[in-house]
């Protein structure tokens, strides 16, 4: 049996939080912290490509003048929200610890094994996390005139990060490398041998895998005449291609090393090197990409500032294969004795994806949209909580500073917003659990809101107490059902306990 | 009146320390000398607007270098995209201002505006001078040789007395140049205050808000843990709410964030409720790697031009007010297709009533035998000489100790 509140901060960490009853099954369910990593990591849609029950919104052809883009995209961003609430580590509940004998054993699992077959469709939250965890790091953002007249390119970008954003990393960098919405975003569907455009390369060696120190500017213009001629096909608009005649076969120098690079391999030249490759494998630069990606992994997943010594331990373990390998730093992470201890425990402040997710949640909520006015009010304030999916302000992307920023006014007001704006709608549903938890005893009402917002406080607790008193106050207001259950909603979604993860 | 009851803000400052998180350093304030923190600025009290474009705006490409030979030495570099002489207005014999910014060029004949040409850290090791976030942390922290963290004016702000508005940027984040500082003397403001939890809400707000405000008393003023933090900014951003909700200006349809924001700022320095000093504004969308000149003079430069002008037009009295108006660095000489790479040095623009105008330090030259071996400007004037300009003669301080060493003045404030 483990800890529950082990498996809470993993299933917290590692996803959007689990049900009370999730937790429970899967502490009674495995005997160590690394046999439920194992287990969660093992999950069969993750080793396949993700099964979608509602396909992701289809996008208009490529138009610039028009204000599509920015609603169709919008309507991308309420499908990933979705799938984030709709993320669930156990699909069945079927239980096959201590059972002893054989054949019963294998009864269960077949029985286990059908069900979960039967959810192949269910978001996996580690997937979720990590396109997430991509999309605010390997940046490509709408608010970029080309983008934005190509934008179906976030939508495919959105979809690549879902089949290549755990395994190996090498295979994630080269196909963003020539990722249509990367091309345009950085601008390396221009760059051509006779005009080579730094903007890509630059940012490939220093925000998306090697950091300041570890690359001259002499390798940022050798990396740019290695990619050119990756570009778009100017048929369609939105897609790769690759054009020879503006690839540069001559010879470079990255990296102390002269001959004739290429981007990824793919211009055919003579004895070609490849350079993403270069930039993850061990006998390469993979030592300083596996570094790079672990702390900024275990920054996103545990806490921000990790001890050099755990950044090695993880970038060695992502390194074991001699390949950089997502899933092997991930595994490193979530069974890393500090993952579980203090620091990382009280450490992290819910992120504006994090927190809305919690909200909708908390609600069963699908992200609302007003289709009369054409109105996202929730993607709308997510802007000043600090992170508006598919607009990331510049390629710095959300993961390389302090959580901490979050926590200022504009975040403040405008989570507050959210939270009563998803409550005013949750309330239209004169059935909505919400205001049943408001029409009985202010405690349990109270109880209720902090549990399904994922804060189980235990009887006692000063912030319970907070949100009886205001539930009473508002009673004695005379405020009716409706009112009471969205300031109260406000109130606890506002306290430390919901905002921290 | 003044809203700003001393019982109000005494309690509101009081509060407002603990939202900083490092409130340590001003736990031993006696609770009268806060009082005084309420105190609005003394009439004329000099205020500085930074308004930092990210990117990398090409100044050659606002300000171009028109001297009989400096503009060859452009034109050859530059080609197609070098800005044509007859779309500039002249402002001295080498340098003239692209012509989509007629408000400012009119303000900068007014004497009003000075420009200030070949501006980089000089001297400096230890970063990548070609990387947005490198080059910008370092000239946001004011100093040329890597030595902590804190920003230029969080460590000016260490040296005036407390208060929690004393830096304000309304832009989502606290900068570099605001962050690190011994005090937490800064603060983030939105562009748009929507919570009512003002004068004339309703009963269920009030009692909202007294719940959200109550949360902090559960929390010491003083941790820098995360929960604290949480329950002190509820609290703080209530109470600053509360003060602030009827100096905003009301929204104007199609308005530039830009624009937006420098209302804002207008707005707040009119109020003078907070007591800032400093406000910051960080802007993006200036890094032209392509299609640099629809971008630049089709959208960005003219809604600069519009934007300061916008801000000057909405200040009750603009004569305490300086702006200092910055990016990260300047474009490559040699174009690519149609935009150009990340350079060196670039121009800081300072205006105000308070500016002794017209175009300092030389043109850095675009002689390809005078670039540095990336093949970019080199730049003779230090950042550091902005600052200590602004420090020295406009805000107040020692700008040696802050800085950490004495810097020529450039004589661009009166």
């Amino acid at each position: 049996m483990l800890n529950p509140d082990d498996v809470a901060h993993l299933c917290r960490r590692t996803g959007f939080g689990a049900t009370a009853q999730e937790v429970a099954f899967l502490a009674a369910e495995y005997a160590s912290l690394p046999a439920l990593v194992d287990a969660l990591l093992a999950d069969s849609r993750l080793a396949a490509a993700p099964v979608y029950a509602s396909p992701p919104p289809a996008m208009s052809p490529p138009a610039c003048a028009s204000v599509e883009p920015y609603f169709e995209t919008l309507a991308m961003g309420r499908w990933v929200l979705d799938r984030m609430k709709d993320a669930r580590f156990v699909r069945s509940f079927v239980t096959t610890n201590g059972v002893r004998k054989k054949k019963k054993r294998k009864k269960l699992l077949r029985q286990r094994a059908a069900e979960e077959a039967s959810r192949a469709s269910w978001p996996h939250p580690l997937r979720e996390k990590m396109v997430l965890f991509w999309h605010g790091l390997l940046v490509s953002s709408l608010d970029k005139d080309l983008v934005y007249c190509h934008h179906s390119t976030l939508r495919a970008q959105n979809l690549l990060f879902r089949e290549k954003g755990l395994g190996d990393f090498g295979a994630l960098l080269e196909a963003t490398s020539v990722d249509p919405a990367m091309l345009y975003y950085l601008d390396n569907w221009i760059s051509t041998k006779d005009n080579p455009n730094e903007n890509y390369a630059r940012e490939l060696l220093e925000l998306f895998s090697l950091g300041v120190g570890s690359y001259s500017h002499a390798d940022v213009v050798a990396a740019a005449q290695a990619g050119t001629g990756y570009t778009i096909n100017p048929a369609t608009g939105v897609d790769h291609v690759f054009y020879s005649p503006a690839h540069d076969y001559g010879d470079k120098t990255f990296d102390a090393r002269t001959g004739n690079w290429d981007l990824v391999g793919r211009a055919g030249g003579a004895s070609s090197l490849d350079l993403v490759e270069h930039l993850v494998t061990a006998n390469g630069k993979g030592q300083v990409a596996a570094r790079t990606l672990a702390k900024l992994l275990w920054q996103h997943f545990a806490h921000f500032t990790p001890a050099q010594s755990v950044v090695d331990q993880i970038a060695s373990a992502a390194l074991a294969s001699g390949r950089v390998n997502v899933t092997a730093a991930l595994r490193a992470i979530f069974t890393h004795a500090e993952f579980y201890g203090p620091a990382a425990r009280t450490g992290k402040l819910k992120n504006p994806v994090e927190f809305v997710v919690t909200l909708l949640g908390a609600l069963n909520l699908a992200a609302p949209y007003d289709a009369e006015q054409r109105l996202d009010v929730v993607q709308y304030l997510m802007s000043d909580m600090g992170i508006q999916l598919f607009h990331q302000p510049n390629v710095f992307g959300w993961w390389r500073r302090p959580e901490t920023r979050w926590i200022s006014l504009p975040a403040f007001q405008s989570k507050q917003l959210a939270a009563g704006y998803l409550a005013l709608v949750a309330v239209q549903n004169a059935a909505h659990p919400l205001l049943a938890w408001v029409r009985g005893a202010p405690d349990s009402g109270a109880a209720a809101m902090f549990s399904a917002l994922g804060a189980p406080q235990p009887a006692g607790s000063p912030v319970l107490a907070r949100a009886v008193r205001l539930l009473t106050d508002l009673r004695a207001a005379g405020a009716d059902d409706a009112t009471t259950a969205i300031r109260a909603f406000q109130f606890v979604a506002s306290t430390p306990q919901v905002q921290t993860n | 009146m003044n809203p700003f009851t001393h019982d109000v803000t005494r309690r509101r400052f009081l509060q407002a320390l603990g939202a900083g998180g490092a409130a340590g350093a001003l736990a031993s304030v006696l609770p009268d000398e806060l009082m005084a923190l309420a105190r609005p600025l003394p009439l004329g009290e000099p205020i500085l607007v930074s308004l930092f474009l990210g990117g990398g705006l090409d100044g050659a490409h606002m300000l171009v270098p028109s001297g009989a030979n400096d503009y060859g030495h452009y034109v050859g570099q530059r080609g197609a995209l070098a800005v044509d002489l007859a779309a500039t207005l002249p402002l001295t014999a080498d340098a003239s201002l692209n012509a989509v910014m007629p408000r400012l060029h009119a303000r900068a004949q007014r004497g009003e505006v000075a420009f200030v040409r070949g501006v980089d850290l000089l001297g400096s090791s230890g970063f990548d001078p070609l990387s947005h976030f490198d080059k910008t942390d370092y000239v946001m922290s004011g100093r040329s040789t890597p030595g902590g963290p804190s920003g230029i004016w969080a460590r000016w702000a260490d040296t005036q007395p407390d208060n929690p508005l004393l830096l304000s940027t309304v832009s989502f984040g606290l900068p570099r140049m605001f962050s690190g500082g011994a005090k937490p003397q800064a603060t983030s403001l939105p562009a748009a205050l929507n919570f009512a939890l003002g004068a004339g809400s309703t009963r269920d707000e009030t009692l909202l808000a007294a719940a959200l405000e109550d949360l902090a008393s559960d929390y010491s003023a003083t941790s820098s843990a995360l929960d604290a933090r949480l329950a002190h900014s509820a609290k703080f951003s209530i109470e600053t709410t509360r003060e602030l909700a009827g100096i905003y200006p009301a929204a104007v349809p199609n308005e530039s964030a830009l624009t937006r924001s420098l209302r804002v700022i207008a707005a707040l320095i009119n109020a003078n409720l907070t007591g800032t000093r400093v406000y910051g504004t960080v802007h993006g969308g200036y890094d032209s790697h392509e299609n640099q000149r629809y971008d630049l003079e089709q959208k960005l430069l003219p809604d600069l031009d519009a934007s300061l002008e916008a801000f000057f037009a909405a200040l009750a009295d603009p004569s305490p007010v300086v702006v200092m108006v910055w990016t990260e660095f300047g474009r490559r000489p040699q174009a690519n297709t149609s935009g150009t790479d990340h350079g060196t040095c670039n121009n800081v623009i300072v205006l105000g009533p308070r500016v002794a105008g017209g175009v300092v330090g030389a043109q850095p030259s675009f002689d390809s035998a005078q670039l540095d071996a990336n093949g970019n400007l080199r730049g003779a004037i230090a950042f550091e000489q902005i600052y200590a300009e602004l420090i020295d003669r406009h805000l107040g301080g020692d700008s040696r100790a802050i800085l950490g060493a004495p810097y020529a003045p450039l004589h661009i404030l009166r």
